[in-house]
This record gives structure tokens, C-alpha cells and sequence, in this order.
């Protein structure tokens, strides 16, 4: 499947990418919301990976706004925990057209199993 | 059992409540006092009044019984006078030779009695107690025989000093009252040759009498012999006969021998208690006594202190009045201070507990902001652990694993940190302990030592709650070891579920060795353990409160020493809460909130995701993206209720915008949302509805049901399609 994964934190964000191409993704990564926009409008992935926090915009805002340009767009949202506010964030990602949310830290195997759900069935 | 508690403790100023008592009790005294003490001045006043009365009455009486004294006595020596100037006059002579000059002698008397008001009649009697002569007519009635009279036997007998006073008696000739003064006449060679007498008109003592009454309340006056027999009595006169019988006191001091005295009594008379003062009228035997009525000076000294009391009790009740309006004038202050004193009390627990809050918003910032970061290392580790695994050899999968557990007591600690600042990612969903409990429980189990039996009793009609799953496993486990550190020596553990009333109640029950009442009240405070440095953080019960915070509940716990630990956790029924989820999932509107809203929101993909989600709620959505905006929709049409941000661009904020619309539209509901901690205190502060956001289409619905049911505005979605 084809992934993008979306975190400010490169290190993150490459380690997340090694994982599922270790699994057999085809992975794409964006360290905004911003570029991960540019990158489905130039590859468009079968799912979304995207923090809810990043520096330039609100994740929820992205979410919203791939749930709206890629409607069959599979999204997952992931949340280490408000930096500066608080509030269910998770819970309102899935408001705004997240298909499935994970808190940080998750095991890398429930994520994978995640994307096994996510395909078609034959 | 005690009941963990966080609220301070009442503390009364205890001193303020004492000085507050002295006072009011002085007061009370001084009402006391304000009408005791002239009532008290009132009755000494009587009390020396009626001392004084008695007192006077009795000097008045004794000056009046010795004028009265003196004025009889002139009158008797003057009566000695004329019956010695008749006795001369009558000489040696024989009754013959007195008879052929009685005419001589009538006129001589007549010359006699003329000027002396107190005399009837002046007499003169032969040795034969015939007359001889009188002043009153002439020829001398020769006819009458006096023999029978008891001057006569007195005189003829020779007894007594010569001169005999009379009772009263009735003149046989004139029928009026008399009483007679005689003196014997005796011949040089010693035979009795009669008497000459004066018959005297009681009026003239009596008259006296009433003259001096005048100065004297009540006096009464009487000449008596001293045998008891009256010769005059004012006021009432004499009855013929009347006599002082020899038992009353007056007579038995005659019978004494005394010359004067006063004293007490009944009267014989008319049995009215009188005082008495007596003398005796010189050598002779007569006695005057004067007497004043009890009763009148009694009405005398009462009629004053009426007049007195007519003054002092009026004042006595306007001084207690006074002080009592003092009284009540001062509690009313006190009432006042000691509120104040409450009210100052209240505020400083509230501001301690304020700044308490800040100081955990300021630690909630700070663990938020670690733990978020924290949470992106531990997943970083958690990939790569992941990615070595697949190449290691058994050897080191062993050291990986100890690497995976360390990460999972990371995991564990940083979402304890969130909790605490309530900033934990939450993913809520519909649990029905029924079913899920055990599978809950097997990490619990995990960390429970074998001596210890873990034990799950789930009611069968156990209502499902809103909970997120990962956050209540950390909660059990959590307690769990809480427990277990309670339990050294093994025990039981039991966790139990069923319905209370409109909540869910999980109970986890220990029979450990409880916690210390002095601690208990500690316990749900962040960062507070019991337990030796390095073994306990101090954050899992706040997580187990955050979570049931969160889930719309809360947490109760009860301990005794030796009796084990019991923990509440109370949750909000989630049936509700599902049905909306998936109504809101499939696109359904559901019936809850038919309104027409205006949503207030700069940011063109959030305000899109809440319009989508008040949409599904049922609400009709007008969106404008600032408050200049808002104010000029609400003119244009009307709203239900106004949903707005705090941050907007322009120069009026969403506070600002709901204070504006609250003087235009004061019916129409505002509720506000924002991200900033500050601005959510700020707006509540002026009593303002305000969400933290981003929150959930539960709380979301919540809040806007709330605010148009407390909006006393009909709906404009009622009012005909406007």
C-alpha cells in the first residue's frame, strides 16, 4: 500500500518509514502538513499517516482538509498528547474524518496490522 | 471508614466567636441592669419612704399628744382657779346663810363663768348634795337630791386628793355633753359641808383637737381617766358609758404607772391598727392619748411612691429599650463582622486553592510539554526495537525485551504525566465492562504476585460507559499495585462492576493494610506517595481521577486500618453517548438539537469540521468568520444560539462579542471555545459559557442543549421557518 506519514519529528518520521517499508509499504514522508499536501497531490497514498501536532498547522486542520480533497483517503491519527492545550484530541480527529486514531508511543505491530485492515478485500 | 476527602477544613475564628459572646453577654447585662437597677433604686426609695413616713407620723403624733396635753392641763389649772375663787367666796358659811345670799351668789357665778368659753355651769352644793346656787339659775333647784352621783360619795366619803373629774356624762338639764371638775368643801373643824363643781363642754378640748388635726393626717384624740372612763373623744364623740377596757395596752401602761408612751394597737373602738402616744395631764388622774390610722399614713406614703413609680418605671422601660435596641444594633454588627470574617476566610481558601490550580496548570504546561516530546523518542525506540527484533538472535531478543519493558514503563509514566495535566490523547469508545473486564484484568493479573487472588464480578445489567480502554487498563493496573504494596503478605483483590443509580460503578476492594486517616485526605494530590523514594511516582491515582474525570465521573476512596482499601470509580452511562457517535458516523441527523446556530470561526477547516459535526447534531449552521460579521448577522435574522471562538482577527475577541450581544440580544445564548487556559478562566471568570477545545461532539451537543434550555427565547426554528 501506499503510505505518507506526516510528523515534525524527522527521526520519528524515518523510523516509522523504515518499519512499514520493512513491511512491504510503499512509504512517503512529509514533515508538514504543508508538504505531506504537495506530496499526496503528486502521489496520492492509500492511507494517511498524520500527527496531530505539528508546528505550521493544527494536524486536526489536516485531517480535515485530506478528508475533504481524498475522500476514499484512509487516515490515521496519532497523538503523543497536547503540547499546549488540552482536550480529546483523538477523539476529535475521528470527528473530522480520521478513520482510526493510535497514541503515541504504539507498538509498530498494531499500526501494521492497522494497514492489513485497511486492504481491500480481494 | 473514613472518606477520602480534598476539601479544607472548616476553621471558625474561634477567638472573635469567644470576645463575640463577652460582648453580647455584657449587653445583656447592661438590659438587665437598664431595668433592674431604677426598679431597684424605686423600691429603696419606697422602702426608706415608708421608714420616714412612720417616723414623721410619730413625732407629729408626739407634738400633738403634748400640745394636746398642755392645752387640757391650762384648762384644768384655770378650772382650779375658779373653784377656789368659789370656795372663798362660799367661806365658812353655813348652808342657811349660803341660801339667803344666793341671789348674790347666782350673780357672782354668772360674773364667774362669763369669759370662760369651756364652762357650762358653775354649782355649788350643801352637805346634803343639795344645790346651793349656779351660775345658770336662780332660785337653786332645793328640789334635786344628787346623792346619787359619784362625785357625791367620793366627796362625802373623803376620798382622793378633793377634787373629782367626771365621765362624760348628759346635762339632766339641757341634755347636753358635760363632764364635771369638783373639789370638796370642808368646814374648818373638819365636816364636810358639800362642793363646788364646774361643768365643762367637751367641744372646748374637742374643738382644739380639730384645729391641730389639720396639720396632722389622721390624728385622732381622747381624754380619759385612769379608769377608762372617756371624757372626750374627737373624732366621734363619746358614747355615755364608753370605757377603754383595762386589757388594752393603754391601760395596762396607766396601770404601770406611766406618764407617757407610744405604742401600737388595735383600737377598741373601731378596730383599725393605730399608733398611740399618751401623757398623763399633770397630778391628775387623766390622760390624753393621740393616735394616727396606719391605713392613712400607709396611703399617704403609697400615694407618693405611686407618683415616684409613675416616673422611674416609664424610664426604667425606655433604658432597657435603649439598651436592648443597643443589643440587637451590635449583634446585627457582629452577624455583619463575623460574616465578613467567613466571607474573607472563604475567599483566601479560594484564592489558596487558586493558586494551588495555577501552580498544577503551570506543572500540567511543563509535564505536558515533556511528555509529549518523550512520547515521540519512546516511539522512535519502539520502531527501531521493532526493526532489530527481526535480525536478532535469542541471545539478544532477551536484552531486547528488557528494552521493550522499559519502554513500557515510559509509556506508563508519560501518560500518567498527561493526566496530571490533562493533556492525555484520549480515545473514548463504548465499553461494556461485561465483556471486556477480564481481558482488562490480564495485565493486572500479570502484575499481581501469585499470593495474591484477583478476583471480577461483573452484574449482568451493567450499563456500558464512554471510556478510553488503554487509559482504564493503566487505571486498573495502577490500582493493582497499589494494592498489591498493600498487601504484602498476599491478600485479595476484588473488582467488581454494576450500575448506581444513573452512574457505573467499578469497584476496586483490597484487604490490605488501608491507609492512615492522616493521609487519606493526600492521597488524590499530585506527586503524593507512601511509598519508599524510587518505588512510586505519585501520579496513579491522579491518572485513575483523571480518567474518571474525563469519563464523566469520579473517584471515591475509603480505607481503615487493617480493613483493607476501597476505590469508587463512578462513570456516566454511555448508552446515550454511542447511539449519537454512531448516528453522527452514518451521516444521520439525530432528533437532539433542532436550531438555527451561528458559528463564529476564523479558521476556514476547523469551523468547516464543527459546522459538519453541529450539522449531524441537527443544528442549521450559519458560519461568519469574525464578530463584526456575527453582530451584523444577528441583526439580520435570528439565531437560537451563537457558538463562537475567542481568538479572531479584528479588534473585537469572542468575549468582547458575547458581552455585545448580551446588551443587543440579551436572550440569545452565546457559548464560547477556545485553546488557551487563560482565556477559558478569563471568559468563565465573567460568567461567560466557555468550551476548551478541541472537545467532543458529546460535550459539544452538551453544551449547546444546555445554554438554548436555560435561554428563557423560543426557538426560531418554532417561530414559522424564519
Amino acid at each position: 500500500m501506499r503510505v505518507l506519514i506526516v510528523d515534525d519529528n524527522l527521526e520519528l518520521l524515518e523510523s516509522l518509514a523504515l518499519v512499514l517499508r520493512s513491511a512491504g509499504h510503499d512509504v512517503d514522508t512529509a514533515p508538514s502538513a504543508a508538504a505531506a499536501l504537495a506530496v499526496q497531490k503528486a502521489r496520492p497514498a492509500d492511507v494517511l499517516i498524520t500527527d496531530i501536532f505539528m508546528p505550521d498547522t493544527d494536524g486536526l486542520e489536516a485531517v480535515s482538509a485530506f478528508r475533504s480533497g481524498w475522500p476514499r483517503l484512509k487516515i490515521v491519527a496519532m497523538s503523543g498528547g497536547g503540547k499546549m492545550t488540552k482536550g480529546n484530541y483523538l477523539e476529535t480527529a475521528r470527528v473530522v474524518g480520521a478513520d482510526a486514531v493510535l497514541r503515541k508511543p504504539f507498538a509498530p505491530d498494531k499500526l501494521l496490522a492497522m494497514l492489513d485492515s485497511f486492504r481491500p478485500a480481494p | 471508614m473514613s472518606e477520602a476527602s480534598a476539601a479544607p477544613a472548616e476553621s471558625p475564628s474561634s477567638a472573635l466567636a469567644a470576645s463575640r459572646q463577652r460582648t453580647l453577654v455584657r449587653l445583656r447585662a447592661v438590659v438587665v441592669l437598664a431595668f433592674a437597677l431604677p426598679l431597684f433604686v424605686l423600691f429603696g426609695t419606697a422602702a426608706v419612704l415608708y421608714r420616714q413616713a412612720f417616723v414623721e407620723a410619730g413625732g407629729q403624733l408626739d407634738a400633738a399628744s403634748r400640745i394636746a396635753q398642755e392645752h387640757a392641763l391650762k384648762m384644768l389649772e384655770t378650772n382650779e382657779m375658779v373653784l377656789a375663787r368659789m370656795l372663798e367666796l362660799l367661806g365658812n358659811a353655813s348652808d342657811a346663810e349660803v341660801l339667803a345670799r344666793s341671789a348674790e351668789a347666782h350673780e357672782k357665778l354668772k360674773d364667774m363663768a362669763r369669759g370662760l368659753p369651756q364652762v357650762q355651769g358653775l354649782f355649788m352644793h350643801g352637805a346634803d348634795s343639795r344645790s346651793l346656787g349656779t351660775s345658770r339659775v336662780f332660785p337653786p333647784p332645793r328640789d334635786i337630791d344628787y346623792s346619787d352621783r359619784e362625785w357625791y360619795a367620793v366627796h362625802r366619803g373623803g376620798q382622793g386628793s378633793g377634787v373629782f373629774i367626771t365621765e362624760q356624762l348628759r346635762s339632766r338639764a339641757t341634755g347636753e355633753a358635760i363632764f364635771d371638775m369638783s373639789r370638796r368643801r370642808v368646814l374648818p373643824d373638819g365636816t364636810y359641808a358639800g362642793s363646788v363643781h364646774i361643768s365643762l363642754r367637751p367641744e372646748y378640748l374637742t374643738a382644739f383637737w380639730e384645729e391641730m388635726a389639720g396639720s396632722v393626717r389622721g390624728l385622732r384624740v381622747v381624754v380619759l381617766r385612769a379608769d377608762g372612763r372617756l371624757v372626750a373623744r374627737w373624732p366621734g364623740g363619746v358614747t355615755p358609758g364608753a370605757a377603754v377596757a383595762p386589757s388594752d395596752p393603754l391601760m395596762q401602761r396607766i396601770a404601770e404607772g406611766a406618764w407617757y408612751g407610744q405604742h401600737e394597737t388595735l383600737s377598741p373602738f373601731d378596730g383599725a391598727t393605730r399608733v398611740v402616744a399618751f401623757r398623763k395631764l399633770g397630778q391628775y388622774p387623766l390622760y390624753v392619748a393621740a393616735a394616727f390610722d396606719r391605713a392613712q399614713v400607709f396611703a399617704g406614703w403609697a400615694v407618693r411612691v405611686a407618683l415616684i413609680a409613675l416616673f422611674v418605671v416609664p424610664l426604667a422601660c425606655a433604658l432597657a429599650w435603649m439598651a436592648w435596641v443597643a443589643l440587637k444594633r451590635t449583634r446585627e454588627e457582629l452577624d455583619a463582622v463575623q460574616r465578613l470574617e467567613e466571607e474573607t476566610a472563604r475567599r483566601s481558601r479560594t484564592e489558596l486553592a487558586l493558586a494551588q490550580s495555577q501552580k498544577l496548570e503551570v506543572v500540567g504546561q511543563l509535564a505536558g510539554g515533556v511528555a509529549h516530546d518523550f512520547n515521540n523518542l519512546l516511539m522512535i525506540v519502539t520502531s527501531n526495537l521493532h526493526l532489530l527484533r527481526r535480525h536478532a538472535s535469542p541471545d539478544a531478543a532477551r536484552h531486547l525485551a528488557a528494552m521493550e519493558r522499559a519502554v513500557g514503563n515510559g509509556t506508563r509514566l508519560t501518560r500518567q504525566l498527561l493526566a496530571l495535566s490533562g493533556r492525555q490523547a484520549l480515545a473514548p469508545e463504548r465499553v461494556l465492562l461485561q465483556d471486556r473486564l477480564q481481558a482488562l484484568l490480564a495485565l493486572v493479573r500479570a502484575a499481581l504476585p501469585g499470593s495474591i487472588e484477583l478476583e471480577a464480578q461483573v452484574a449482568p445489567d451493567t450499563a456500558a460507559i464512554f471510556v478510553d480502554v488503554a487509559e482504564l487498563e493503566l487505571a486498573l493496573i495502577n490500582l493493582a499495585l497499589n494494592a498489591r504494596d498493600a498487601m504484602e503478605g498476599g491478600g485479595r483483590l476484588v473488582v467488581s462492576a454494576r450500575n448506581a443509580q444513573d452512574q457505573v460503578l467499578l469497584e476496586v476492594a483490597d484487604s490490605g493494610h488501608g491507609i492512615d486517616p492522616a493521609v487519606i485526605g493526600h492521597v488524590l494530590e499530585p506527586f503524593f506517595t507512601t511509598k519508599p523514594a524510587g518505588k512510586g511516582t505519585g501520579l496513579g491515582l491522579t491518572q485513575v481521577q483523571a480518567l474518571c474525570r474525563s469519563a464523566g465521573g469520579k473517584i471515591e476512596i475509603a480505607s481503615s486500618p487493617g480493613k483493607g482499601t476501597r476505590v469508587r470509580l463512578y462513570f456516566a452511562r454511555a448508552a446515550a453517548d454511542a447511539r449519537m457517535e454512531r448516528e453522527a458516523s452514518a451521516g444521520r441527523r439525530p432528533a437532539g438539537l433542532e436550531c438555527e446556530l451561528l458559528l463564529v470561526e476564523d479558521n476556514d477547516a476547523l469551523a468547516q469540521a464543527t459546522a459538519a459535526v453541529l450539522e449531524s447534531l441537527g443544528c442549521r449552521v450559519r458560519r461568519v468568520e469574525n464578530a463584526r460579521a456575527a453582530l451584523k448577522a444577528v441583526e439580520d435574522r435570528s439565531f437560537d444560539i451563537v457558538l463562537s471562538d475567542i481568538e479572531m482577527p479584528g479588534r473585537i475577541d469572542g468575549i468582547e462579542l458575547a458581552l455585545q450581544l448580551a446588551r443587543r440580544a440579551p436572550l440569545l445564548p452565546v457559548v464560547l471555545m477556545s485553546g488557551y487556559a487563560a482565556r477559558i478562566e478569563q471568559a468563565r471568570s465573567i460568567g461567560l459559557e466557555v468550551l476548551s477545545k478541541p472537545c467532543s461532539p458529546t460535550t459539544l451537543q452538551g453544551a449547546i442543549a444546555q445554554a438554548i434550555a436555560a435561554s428563557p427565547k423560543p426557538a426560531a426554528s418554532a417561530r414559522g421557518g424564519q
